[in-house]
């Protein structure tokens, strides 16, 4: 690897699900000839584009992991890293952010800025990205790359301004004008590999100086140089491409490319403006946390000459073992160094040192400061910096969500049971979404995640690459009974039946409280002995777990005892205990018990023209709307929500929002089922029941 | 807060929001920090306790901050009550009527926010018997707005609290307004000023349309932040 950390760019390409990111990836690696032949995603060759190497990725059109892929152009050296458009897995957007020095907005040009543009320049803004933007699919009917533009200022607060115009449009795009040279680029041969660059065409000139007088306006305002040449009228490209560059860097501006990846058009040119205005690694701060020195934050300098800073970024396992996607910030890492797990302290052997290209591999000696690149047989955990002395430095966290939605799963037979649980044990060591829980009540294994999509595919994956059989159950949720007024009890436990007879009365009374079990003696003058109190406790203690009404398991009661009776022969601690069941038993009923189910605290994130339909979504699902938080471009909407009523709202809300809104989940409080809820309950408790008997 | 206490904002509220069924329009003007969101959400907690819908209107803070508000003035009020805890019943009755909606700064404007209530009404979900809106900058840019507000609020009949800040030495002498905002004065029917004294906070009734003899003289308690007559 060649050691030029100026034509060095370290890019991801990011959108909203189907902007075109995987194809125009694929463009890019067969310009930069790291491919000899363009697959298309969903392709009718049946081979499905080269970033998208897993299976379902072909199969579903979809990229769900973000693949690392390293090419060249104009002597850059270009690490590229393709990212999922799904919301659900938004964790391997913020993995490529936290790692790259600029990134590709890419944006349909009939679709505008849709919601997921919006969640991933929220990830750009956060992890402080430089982007240039990128209007795809000009050859579709409904394109309009201007209106595009304007989406980007008023709906992302972009100062967007035009690089490129079309020359043309839909089924007539032919190629675009460049704004900095004033010349018409065209792209020909089969598959646009040939540039013819002519003058602009005298009818579209006009409008090219209008915008290109606009672009300097704004781009005048990052350079000093480029303001007195505007003045004396002599801007040139140089001085041009300055200016955009420094309010790029700045994220002061953001300069949109336009082109149609299907057909061949502006890929070169955006291969071009990578070069020219993404920041090299240098020009990039990056910070890390110092734990010798009081949690200090220090700046990292893109030197070969300082000590080695790398952060562990995506583990994934394959054949040949656990693979670990790494970028050095400082210093550089070569085959066979001694480095430091700075979290766990930990000495490693660097063995092989790989550069990735999707799938397929390329064994290299090093990687360079800035770089990013993989190593092989490395134990560790996502997120962990490595370091070549033993100093205390970590990079700063990745933010990660919690998951929003749980689904039981289950073992068909023994053999898939193991597979299971190696599946499950890969993928939360990769995915720090994706959680593993046992639900103590029901035995199952819950597996959580960011939405439906992203349990679907894992599920799938256990099912192809791990071959085991899974039954997905319902999600289950977890209800609760309590009391909601005070009751006596007074039970006497006899039997004398045969053999050793068993006597205790237990009396007293029970009432809500806020805890989840409060047990009181205040037994005076012996009426039941003392030998026998814990036993009574442990009696009342037993019928927590499962209600003698509707069988949940009960929560906020406090039970008192005052009065009871013994026998001589007859009382032991199990009568006694028995009696305090049966006292139990009869307060509850008394004390008016009610079903407890879990409420959820729900955001949906809408644009303006769907919050009625979402309120009124909300609303039919046994919802309490809070209040709505407009933001001009998008609103969010706040609710408790019962979790009951939350399975398959991701599909509802996708569709009643043309796809447009998403939501998070968390728990907020258990509150009582409404009374025609709890009856369907009752019905359904004994349903079950005598399906059983049965 | 013993009974004198409540009963004398009850008392005045229910004067000045009963006498103005068709639209009425309130107003609590305070410089920065003196009290205008802690008198608001109380004014509108006595309404939420009496079952009626409150739409609370931020354009300053985000909804959970606004939760916030309402979490502790009800606190401050159970312990001046002297309860342990405000019942299950009390507090979900509050969370049932009370809707929030805030806006972002130069977000807000009567379209927007008369289509956000037709979300509400036209679907049954919220219907506002009392509007509070904080935070609405008094500028010459905004009369507009407020003209606009008191048509919808006549409309819907429903009273409108708004929360005004006011400048040191800019008060004028009629009825507390802010120079900017005299010439809508005659919107307003009720204006509560808070103003800040040694070792207490005065609040000065000054309602153009409604009798305000025999009102109990109130104060805001600086330690509570609570309104309370003084004897």
């Amino acid at each position: 690897m060649k050691n030029n950390i100026q034509k060095q760019r370290n890019i991801g390409i990011s959108a909203h699900i189907d902007a075109g990111k995987t194809t125009l990836t694929e463009r890019v690696l067969f310009f930069t000839k790291r491919i000899h032949t363009i697959h298309d995603v969903k392709g009718k060759d049946g081979v499905g584009a080269t970033m998208d190497f897993m299976e379902l990725e072909k199969e579903r059109g979809i990229t769900i992991t973000s693949a690392a892929t390293y090419c060249k152009w104009n002597q850059f050296e270009i690490n590229i890293i393709d990212t999922p458009g799904h919301v659900d897995f938004t964790i391997e957007v913020e993995r490529a952010l936290r790692v790259l020095d600029g990134g590709i907005l890419v944006l349909c040009a009939v679709g505008g800025v849709q919601s997921q543009s919006i969640t991933v320049d929220q990830q750009m803004a956060r992890y402080k990205v430089p982007c240039i933007a990128f209007v795809n699919k000009c050859d579709r009917n409904g394109a309009n790359p201007l209106r595009v533009k304007d989406q980007l200022n008023h709906k992302l607060g972009h100062n967007a301004v035009m690089l490129h115009l079309p020359i043309g449009l839909e089924g007539n795009f032919k190629g675009v004008i460049d704004l900095v040279s004033m010349k018409a680029i065209y792209f020909e041969g089969d598959n646009g590999e040939n540039l013819k660059i002519t003058e602009i065409p005298d009818d579209l000139m006009p409008s090219a100086l209008e915008h290109r007088e606009t672009l300097i306006d704004e781009a005048s305002m990052f350079s000093d140089d480029l303001t007195e040449a505007a003045l004396e009228e002599q801007v040139t490209e140089t001085l041009l491409i300055e200016g955009i560059r420094n309010g790029t860097l700045s994220k002061k501006i953001t300069p949109v490319l336009i082109g149609s990846a299907y057909k061949n058009i502006g890929v070169q040119t955006l291969l071009d403006a990578v070069t020219q205005l993404l920041p090299a690694p240098p020009e990039i701060q990056n910070h890390a946390i110092d734990y010798d020195n009081n949690d200090k934050e220090i700046l990292l300098e893109s030197t070969p000459d300082k000590p080695l800073v790398a952060l562990a970024f995506k583990l994934e396992d394959g054949p040949y073992g656990q693979l670990t996607y790494i970028r050095v910030y400082q210093g550089e890492l070569n085959k066979s160094d001694v480095i430091y797990n700075s979290r766990t302290g930990k000495k490693v052997k660097v063995g092989r040192v790989i550069r990735m290209h999707a799938d397929q591999m390329e064994d290299i000696s090093k990687i360079s400061t800035g770089s990013i690149g993989a190593l092989f047989g490395i134990d560790c955990a996502s997120g962990d910096t490595f370091t070549s002395e033993k100093v205390q430095l970590s990079m700063l966290s990745m933010f990660v969500p919690d998951p929003v939605i749980s689904l039981s799963i289950k073992a068909k037979d023994n053999k898939s049971e193991v597979q299971i649980s190696k599946a499950l044990t890969r993928f939360t060591k990769e995915d720090p979404t994706f959680k593993v829980t046992t639900n103590s009540e029901t035995n199952e294994t819950l597996i959580s995640g960011m939405g439906e999509l992203h349990l679907e595919v894992y599920i799938e994956r256990i099912r192809r690459e791990y071959n085991a059989d899974v039954i997905v159950g319902k999600p289950l949720v977890a209800y609760r009974e309590t009391i909601t007024k005070r009751a006596d009890f007074n039970y006497t436990h006899k039997k004398q039946t045969g053999g050793a007879g068993q006597f205790g009365r237990v009396a007293g009374f029970m009432e809500p409280i806020e805890d989840h079990f409060l047990f009181t003696n205040k037994i005076v003058g012996g009426s039941i002995p003392t030998q026998y109190i814990s036993s009574c406790d442990k009696g009342f203690q037993d019928c927590m777990k499962k209600s003698p009404v509707y069988e949940f398991p009960i929560t906020g009661v406090h039970v008192v005892i005052n009065d009871g009776a013994s026998h001589s022969v007859d009382s032991s601690e199990m009568a006694f205990r028995a009696a305090s069941i049966g006292a139990f038993i009869e307060g509850y009923k008394r004390a008016k018990p009610t079903i407890l189910e879990p409420v959820m605290k729900v955001v949906v994130e809408t644009p303006p023209e769907f919050q009625g339909a979402v309120m009124s979504s909300l609303n039919q699902r046994r919802g309490m709307i809070v209040g709505s938080q407009d933001q001009g471009t998008y609103c969010s909407i706040e609710s408790r929500v019962p979790l009951a009523e939350m399975f398959g709202y991701a599909t509802v809300l996708r569709s009643s929002t043309q796809g447009k809104a998403q939501f998070t989940m968390e728990f907020d409080s258990y509150r009582p089922v409404p009374v025609s809820i709890a009856e369907e309950l009752k019905k359904e408790l004994e349903l079950s029941k005598k399906k059983s008997k049965e | 807060m013993n009974e004198n206490q409540t009963d004398a904002l009850q008392k005045i509220l229910n004067i000045i929001v009963e006498s103005n069924h068709d639209g009425g329009f309130g107003a609590v003007i305070a410089r920065a920090g003196v009290g205008k969101t802690a008198l608001l959400v109380q004014i509108a907690l006595y309404r939420l306790f009496e079952k009626k819908s409150v739409l609370h209107v931020s354009l300053k803070e985000p909804i959970n901050k606004v939760c916030l508000w309402y979490d502790e003035v009800s606190k401050r009020i159970e312990r001046t009550l002297k309860q342990s805890h405000v019942s299950a019943d009390i507090w979900d009755t509050i969370l049932m009527h009370r809707m929030i909606m805030t806006f972002g700064e130069n977000q807000f404007n009567t379209t927007t926010f008369r289509e956000r209530l037709s979300d509400l009404t036209e679907q049954g979900i919220f219907y506002p018997q009392l509007i509070i809106v904080d935070g609405l900058m008094v500028d010459k840019e905004n009369i507009a707005i407020f003209e606009e507000l008191k048509k919808l609020a006549k409309e819907l009949s429903v009273f409108i609290w708004f929360s005004i800040r006011s400048h040191r030495h800019k008060v004028s002498q009629i009825s507390f307004f802010p120079p900017s905002l005299i010439p809508v004065t005659d919107l307003f029917d009720v204006t509560l000023q808070v103003i800040p004294k040694a070792d207490k906070i005065d609040i000065e009734l000054a309602a153009s349309q409604i009798s305000c003899e025999s009102m109990p003289k109130l104060i805001l308690n600086p330690e509570t932040m609570l309104i309370q007559a003084l004897n």
